[in-house]
């Protein structure tokens, strides 16, 4: 185990499989759905991309399209020191130095054959990425394992999902985040708001989140800090938003935590019943760090 | 699917962006009211269209004045433009008076600063080197 000498100034990350730990000045800079980039002061730093291989795994075709990719030099064979491996052991490992135009660094293949995922990993020359930063990050990666919740931590937001989550889509607007799953017929988005003082200044948290709703109806007395809005469920109104080719069924719940300056939501919609139990669990595993 | 993904490059580094200076409009006006604060600034009619403009709105000047209402934190951006501070210096006060984190105040302010310049309500001075 390597021992990261500051641990207050690292963020945990959290996204579709993975987690890891990188430095607090670090910023995602670009969040796919098997991909992240990060920069400090606007300039990459690391990247790292993973995947389901399905089928065989082919280090050198991998590679290959890299090398393909970055349309610079070729990807130099490099032997990581041996820190950076202690945490992959029982994984196929391949070390290269890659190079495009100016900038270039070290990288790393990883490929793990007990679940089958392939993650590619590039260390970018501007900031700070000696080796205090690189050994102590790679010791943090995880694949996240099926049979347990997968962590979903980014910015300043923190969620614990059931591993059989699908990501469909993510928006991250100064002030506003979206993240948008489906869970077997329930589709669920994470929302979050800030500043909330600002958002709420001369208006309560139910005339904020009127606009979210879809026309569901707010459910009376659930406090200051929290309004839900809920459709009628009855089955002669789910089969007329099913006619109207909407989704039958739409549940919205808001919570405003004054203290950190957030309003976070869950938004979920589905043409069955929604699963309260289900909701109550990412609700209660869903926080603003 | 290629594994390293192309970004379109500014025009000026990011960096260099938030060093510039926005300068307010001396004739750009304001006016405070219970959404906020009301700008009103100059526009000159495209020249192609004054002649009609002045058969319409019968008036011999090709300028007409354009209001903006600015939320609260709208109005508190335009108030710190004081034509000394920097975009960076206008975020970072933002971000700590709204709780934010460094980068998304940065966005946030950057772009609001750009719609401003946009309407000619400010200029962007940038920071000699």
């Amino acid at each position: 185990m390597v021992h990261r000498t500051d641990t207050a100034a690292w963020q945990e990350i959290g996204w579709n499989g993975i987690r890891l730990q990188v430095p607090a000045p670090w910023h995602p800079a670009v969040i796919l759905e098997r991909y992240l980039l990060f920069e400090e002061d606007y300039r990459p730093v690391f990247e790292i991309r993973w995947k389901e291989t399905g089928g065989r795994f082919s280090a050198a075709r991998v590679l290959a399209k890299l090398e393909r990719s970055l349309g610079g030099g070729p990807l130099l064979p490099w032997q990581p020191p041996p820190e950076w491996l202690a945490a992959f052991a029982g994984c196929q490992v391949h070390g290269f130095r890659w190079r495009r135009d100016t900038s270039g660094g070290p990288g790393l293949l990883l490929y793990d054959s007990a679940t089958a995922r392939s993650v590619l990993l590039r260390f970018h020359p501007a900031g700070n990425t000696g080796d205090e930063h690189c050994a102590p990050l790679l010791d943090s990666l995880r694949l996240q394992p099926q049979g347990k919740e997968h962590l979903w931590a980014v910015f300043d937001i923190r969620a614990l999902l059931p591993p059989r989550t699908r990501l469909l889509g993510q928006r991250f607007l100064p002030g506003s985040f979206t993240i948008d799953f489906r869970i077997d017929h329930l589709f669920v988005s994470l929302l979050r708001f800030r500043p909330a003082a600002e958002l709420l200044r001369g208006r309560s948290l139910a005339d904020f989140g009127d606009h979210l709703a879809r026309g569901a109806c707010l459910v009376p007395d659930t406090g200051p800090r929290e309004s839900t809005w809920q459709s009628d469920d009855s089955i002669p109104r789910r089969v007329l938003r099913r006619l109207q080719r909407k989704k039958a069924c739409h549940l919205l719940t808001l919570w405003h935590l004054p203290e950190k300056n957030v309003i976070l939501g869950l938004r979920c919609t589905s043409n069955r019943a929604i699963p309260h139990d289900l909701v109550r669990m990412i609700r209660q595993g869903y926080t603003a760090i | 699917m290629a594994f390293f993904r192309t970004r379109k490059e500014p025009s000026i580094p990011r960096q260099q962006a938030l060093a510039c200076i926005p300068i307010r409009n001396p004739e750009a006006g304001q006016h405070r009211n219970d959404e906020g604060i009301l700008l009103s600034y100059p526009v000159e009619v495209k020249p192609w269209f004054q002649g009609i403009f002045r058969r319409v709105a019968a008036r011999q000047s090709p300028v007409i004045v354009r209001k903006l209402q600015l939320d609260a934190m709208g109005g508190s951006v335009w108030e710190m433009i004081d034509n000394r501070r920097s975009v960076r210096e206008i975020a970072e006060i933002f971000a700590r008076r709204h709780g934010l984190g460094r980068r998304e105040a940065e966005i946030a302010v950057s772009a609001f600063v750009r719609e401003l310049g946009k309407r000619g309500l400010v200029a962007l001075r940038m920071e000699e080197q």
